[in-house]
């Protein structure tokens, strides 16, 4: 019978290959890389994986990161709490941070998607919704990605929030084409930010 | 513009061609299936981007050769560039400029005439869709953007309107192609009154007849009374077809389903023309959007005609000479020995022969 790996040693493989951008052949390169790693070291990782399991959440109003019911963002009271920015991914966040926006935002965790046949129910829209009946909001910007869902998604919530008196207004899709939100550098986003432009739904 | 170098490697039945080019008229002679079409499409694709007619990567790549290889040297008013484009199985294309990967698609003025190009007289409404399409795509950059984008709003409302008909997100990618379609009806409209004056005036100095040829861009399923209101058209259209839109499942009108027809004293010449009306419409509609490229660019343009001269009379190959030998380039397949009278009279003419897939700078 032709030799395997050891049993830990499959399983660890196997469990790294369902990690998104990891194939197997990366995935056996890491677990190698483990095996010779001092122990330590692999505690250091194992406590950082347990940690976010344990301790990392979903902001109950935002839908961004945090550690307790709310996020920094959220419980900082120091920002622009009349504005939301709406985001596809928590990701998204941090590019927008980098921007000059010190608003509040919005995550919806999906985009629809007739081709993969996620429809408005599979995005965060109905606390969205709550949150600018319920809150003093004056403006929703949607910075969903410049992809033809992400912009469908975009005009799919502004006609859900145009009942309410908010200003809505969509970043200008400069964006390099198919490029997210994620990668765009700064001075794409600035200008994205700056050129927003309100929606006029007839 | 002109090509100064082309270099080709594993293109269809041409393992390796390598030649320097200068301006002027460039025969290539040589007996049928040897590479000259060939030879032309390629130059096509390398300085428009698409094939003149489809085609599978299979057919593009040399057999039992791994990828196929394309470059040229452009020599521009000022200075040049290189452009290459590496073709693999099932991959996109691969285009470079001056080595680096092309983002922003530099502009190769060609304008060419393939015997398919009957097709665009004859065939579906696509084709000539495709004809005005492709050629606004030159002189507008962006508009192929538009034309996909277009593409994938309505392959997305069809998926909604067959699997999943949620009325209130169908109307969102109803507005999406009413804006985005405005847009398309807009510039085809705009081109096609461009190219009209001379469709026209080719036609009539190709077959001497009088009459004249009446192009018109027919919207399918909405109204095109007034060019301001195509927006409104386009959005009452949509309304008007919902139901039936629902029940058939997929997008029944807009810019995706539009004609371009061409009358002929009332008659329309894609299903009542004869042969010959037929070519010389076709061949008519090619020298207009040279004519229209060249006004709109105030660039002389790259010319290449496929197997079209030895089709014609004395007459309209006069008239058609003297149409594209002020051009800057010219690249003429022929399988006769033609008299080119035109070399007396100074024009510079170079004759090149293709023969089983090399090419030789003489006649042979
Ligand atoms: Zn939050």
């Amino acid at each position: 019978m032709a030799q395997s790996y050891p049993d830990p040693l499959v399983r660890l493989i196997s469990a790294l290959s369902h990690l998104p951008g990891i194939g197997p052949k990366t995935a056996q390169r890491i677990a190698f890389y483990l095996v010779k790693t001092p122990r330590e070291e692999v505690g250091e990782l194992v406590a950082a994986l347990e940690g976010i399991k344990q301790k990392i959440r979903f902001c109950q109003v935002c839908g961004f990161y945090s550690e307790g019911p709310l996020c920094t963002i959220c419980s900082d009271q120091g920002r622009d709490r009349s504005v939301i920015c709406v985001v596809e991914q928590p990701q998204d966040v941090l590019a927008v941070e980098k921007s000059s926006f010190r608003g509040l935002y919005h995550v919806l965790h999906g985009v629809i998607s007739p081709l993969l046949g996620a429809g408005p129910e599979e995005v965060a829209l109905d606390q969205l919704v709550f949150r600018v009946r319920e809150g003093n909001i004056k403006e929703v910007i949607l910075a969903t990605n410049p992809s033809v869902d992400g912009e469908a998604t975009a005009l799919f919530i502004a006609r859900k929030l145009k009942v309410f008196p908010v200003r809505i207004t969509m970043i200008a899709r400069g964006l390099p084409l198919g490029g997210d939100l994620e990668f765009a550098d700064e001075a794409t986003l600035l200008q994205a930010f700056e050129g927003r432009r309100e929606l006029h739904l007839d | 513009m002109y090509f100064r170098e082309i270099n080709l490697r594993n293109w269809r039945n041409i393992s390796q061609l390598k030649i320097k080019l200068e301006e002027g008229l460039i025969v290539i002679t040589g007996a049928n299936a040897q590479g000259k079409s060939n030879f032309l499409e390629a130059l096509y694709l390398l300085a428009r981007g698409t094939l003149p007619r489809p085609a599978r990567d299979e057919e593009l790549i040399t057999w039992g050769e791994e990828l196929a290889y394309l470059s040229c040297k452009v020599q521009e008013k000022v200075g040049d560039f290189t452009r290459e484009v590496i073709i693999r199985r099932g991959q996109a294309k691969e285009w470079r400029v001056n080595g680096r990967l092309e983002t922003r698609k530099r502009r190769i003025w060609l304008v060419g005439y393939f015997p398919q190009d009957m097709e665009i007289v004859e065939g579906s409404p696509s084709k000539r869709r495709d004809f005005l399409d492709q050629t606004i795509d030159l002189l507008r950059p962006g508009w192929g953007r538009v034309c996909r984008e277009y593409g994938e709003v309505l392959y997305r409302r069809n998926t909604l309107l067959r699997e999943k008909p949620h009325s209130e997100l169908i109307e969102v990618y109803t507005e999406k192609l009413v804006s985005l379609g405005t847009t398309l009806v807009r510039g085809r409209i705009w081109y096609l009154q461009n190219l009209t004056p001379f469709i026209q005036q080719f036609y009539r100095e190709l077959s001497g007849e009088e009459e004249e040829i009446q192009p018109r861009y027919q919207s399918r399923g909405y109204s095109l009374q007034n060019e301001s209101e195509i927006k409104d058209g386009l959005r009452q259209a949509f309304r008007e077809a919902k139901a039936e839109e629902l029940s058939r499942g997929f997008t029944l009108v807009g810019p995706h389903r539009d004609e371009v027809v061409f009358q002929k004293e009332g008659r329309d010449l894609r299903t009542f023309g004869s042969q010959g009306e037929k070519k010389t419409l076709a061949l008519s509609l090619k020298l207009a959007e040279m004519n229209v490229v060249k006004l709109l660019t105030g660039e002389k343009v790259i010319v290449v005609l496929d197997d079209l001269f030895s089709e014609l009379d004395e007459k309209r190959r006069k008239r058609l000479w003297s149409e594209i030998v002020s051009q800057n380039q010219v690249f003429v397949t022929t399988t006769e020995k033609l008299e080119w009278e035109e070399r007396e009279k100074g024009a510079k003419v170079r004759i090149l022969t293709l023969d089983r897939g090399k090419i030789y700078p003489e006649e042979r």
